[in-house]
């Protein structure tokens, strides 16, 4: 095929990269202001960024929504840890290959789950996915000898590279890696819901009949959707296991899996941006809200303790869907435009009943 | 057989052949043994009761629904009976309603239509000047009157040139004055060779519209031929339950 021109209306390739460029040394400068718990909270968001993101577009773009992201974060990080412990070696090839490994491995659970979802819509699907999540400490326990259970995998310390021992901190390093993985990760999926692709997935996302009518293949689309999103959280998963130098299914549950949903929720859905904002709330509530137990008197805190997060997060889900409904983005959005008026537009034409009659002829009437 | 194969513009050879063609829900019969021809340069107008079948036979040519008898054929071959390729066979179709992607542009409803050329930007611009589109080119569609949206609707139909145009209650919900806007393009479209084949339920479009009009009732052919043949037919009236169709 000739056609890969830009689409009118697309943002140039050049100026995507350079945003991406932008953020990213943006992000590794701030390394170096955190201090180094600062530093692992970031490449926590980071990390979950990943998923959210690849869970963002796929629900944004293509209207599927999947409740198992984080099993499919636990895939990737069992691609990584397994893949590390493998090789030979060790350093940033071994990272590298160990990265691919987990992706690969995200990709192909997630072309299965995709092929099935193509099937299924709504709750089906939403009842696949979360079905994946609940079956993970079984799968684990099940492939004990391989993926050692509840116990998981853990992979060999490793740490800042030489030649950055005397400059950067363990955690800085870890926050740094993330930071780019990331950044990679994120440009991938902003190009690809930018491009033709994203044109496809919004038109079947829309009308699926009238998509493939237009020579869209709606059921190809939604699966490449679904593996892509996959490949993401898998990502994320290997991050994660990176930083915490270990794999377990216990950090993958469904209450994880549905947070990321709350995060894409509370950011905004389909935006990359208010999956980051998102992000830095599901790495943050928890961490403040530990801080606010811990100056209870020691009963108090231990009821409290796990049961005030769920409880908060639901306030805090509630709250913005009733005061900011496209989320944290699409507040900021909003804000801005008050502060810049728009021309008006007038509201959108309701679609008329259709007519069941034969129309009579102006002399009949 | 001598070499004198050109290929005609109106008449001869049809382009769109449905011979034989019957589709079934479980016990329901929505088409039996129906047969109709579109020729290039053909307006043909598809009329019938509510559920007569008229969707139904479009869903058919298009490979949304299995026929369980019957063949059809697009310039002598058989469709591939999947959706997703009948562009690339020349054929469009608009959808009952709107069927727009309500979360995109108008440029980008269009370019969606288009997906597979070497230049959608340039066809779709084309598209857009054509219909008088391109000043609302890059707001959502959805912000659009009704009667413009039906022009999105016709405009990601006609970008591609095809060769077969299926239109789906094309004046539906429009105006008078929209409804003569459209008769002039449907006129226009198949002066460019196309064949085009619509239902409609408003009279006087499909009276002044089409070459030839072909009523369905209850998944059958009752009647077909010209306009004025066909409205003089009593069982034309009779299926439209009273409703006496009438032509100046
Ligand atoms: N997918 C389907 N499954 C079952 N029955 C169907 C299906 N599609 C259509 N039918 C039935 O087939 C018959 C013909 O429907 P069709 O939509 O073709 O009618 P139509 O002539 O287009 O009517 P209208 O003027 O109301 O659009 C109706 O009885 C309808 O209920
Ligand atoms: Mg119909």
């Amino acid at each position: 095929m000739t056609g890969r021109q830009r689409l009118p209306g697309q943002r140039p390739l050049a100026r995507t990269l350079v945003l991406a460029a932008g953020w990213t040394v943006v992000a590794l400068g701030g390394t170096f202001a955190l201090d180094p718990f600062r530093n692992y909270q970031l490449a926590l968001v980071a990390a979950y960024l990943c998923a959210t993101a690849g869970l963002t577009v796929l629900v944004g773009a293509t209207g599927q929504l999947s409740l198992g992201h984080a099993a499919l974060m636990a895939v990737g990080g069992y691609g990584f840890a397994l893949t590390t412990n493998a090789l030979p070696f060790g350093g940033l090839a071994a990272f590298v290959l160990a990265l691919l490994a987990g992706a690969l491995a995200a990709a192909v659970v997630g072309l299965l789950l995709g092929l099935a979802a193509a099937r299924l819509s709504g709750p089906y699907l939403a009842g696949l996915t979360l079905a994946v999540v609940v079956a993970l400490p079984a799968v684990a326990s099940t492939w004990s000898t391989v993926l050692h259970g509840d116990q998981g995998v853990q992979i060999p310390f490793e740490g800042v590279p030489d030649a950055l021992r005397r400059v950067v901190a363990l955690e800085q390093w870890q926050a740094m890696v993330a930071v780019v993985v990331t950044a990679a990760v994120v440009t991938g999926l902003t190009l690809l819901r930018g491009g033709r692709f994203g044109l496809k997935m919004l038109a079947v996302r829309d009308d699926e009949v009238a998509a493939r009518l237009s020579g869209i293949p709606a059921g190809r689309v939604k699966v490449l959707a679904f593996t892509a999103s996959s490949v993401a959280a898998g990502v994320g998963g290997a991050v994660l296991c990176f930083v915490a130098q270990a794999v377990s299914p216990g950090a993958y549950t469904v209450g994880f899996s549905l947070l990321l949903v709350v995060a894409v929720v509370i950011g905004g859905l389909g935006s990359i941006l208010g999956a980051a904002l998102g992000s830095v709330v599901v790495v943050l509530l928890p961490w403040l809200i530990g801080r606010l137990t811990a100056s209870l008197p020691a009963d108090a805190a231990q009821r409290l303790d796990g049961n005030l997060a769920v409880l908060v997060f639901g306030l805090l889900l509630i709250t913005v869907m009733a005061v900011a409904p496209h989320g944290l983005h699409g507040a900021i959005d909003a804000a801005r435009r008050r502060r810049r008026p728009t021309p008006d537009v007038p509201p959108p034409a309701a679609e008329p009943a259709p007519r069941k009659v034969l129309v009579p002829t102006e002399e009949q009437r | 057989m001598s070499a004198q194969m050109t290929p005609v513009r109106t008449g001869g050879e049809p382009h769109l052949d449905v011979r034989g063609l019957s589709v079934r829900f479980g016990g329901l019969s929505a088409l039996d043994d129906v047969s109709l021809q579109v020729r290039k340069g053909e307006v043909v107008g598809l009329i019938g009761p509510n559920g007569a079948g008229k969707t139904t036979l479009f869903n058919a040519v298009c490979g949304l629904v299995r026929p369980s008898a019957g063949t059809i054929t697009v310039d002598g071959d058989p469709l591939p009976g999947d959706p997703t390729r009948l562009s690339a066979r020349g054929v469009a179709r608009t959808l009952q309603g709107l069927g727009l992607f309500r979360g995109l542009t108008v440029r980008e409803n269009v370019l969606a239509g288009h997906l597979g050329a070497t230049d959608p930007g340039a066809d779709a611009q084309r598209q857009l000047d054509a219909l008088d589109l391109a000043a609302h080119a890059d707001r959502p569609v959805g912000d659009l009157p009704y009667p413009e949206q039906k022009k999105v609707a016709l405009a990601r139909a006609l970008v591609a040139q095809p060769g077969l145009l299926l239109l789906d209650e094309p004046a539906g919900g429009l105006g008078a004055e929209d409804i003569a806007t459209l008769g002039e393009l449907v006129r226009h479209t198949a002066g460019t060779g196309c064949a085009v084949l619509l239902v409609e339920h408003h009279v006087d479009f499909v009276m002044s519209v089409c070459d030839r009009v072909v009523v369905l009732d209850f998944g059958r052919v009752i009647a077909s031929g010209t306009p004025d043949e066909v409205a003089g037919d009593p069982a034309v009236d009779e299926a439209y339950l009273g409703i006496e169709v009438t032509t100046r």
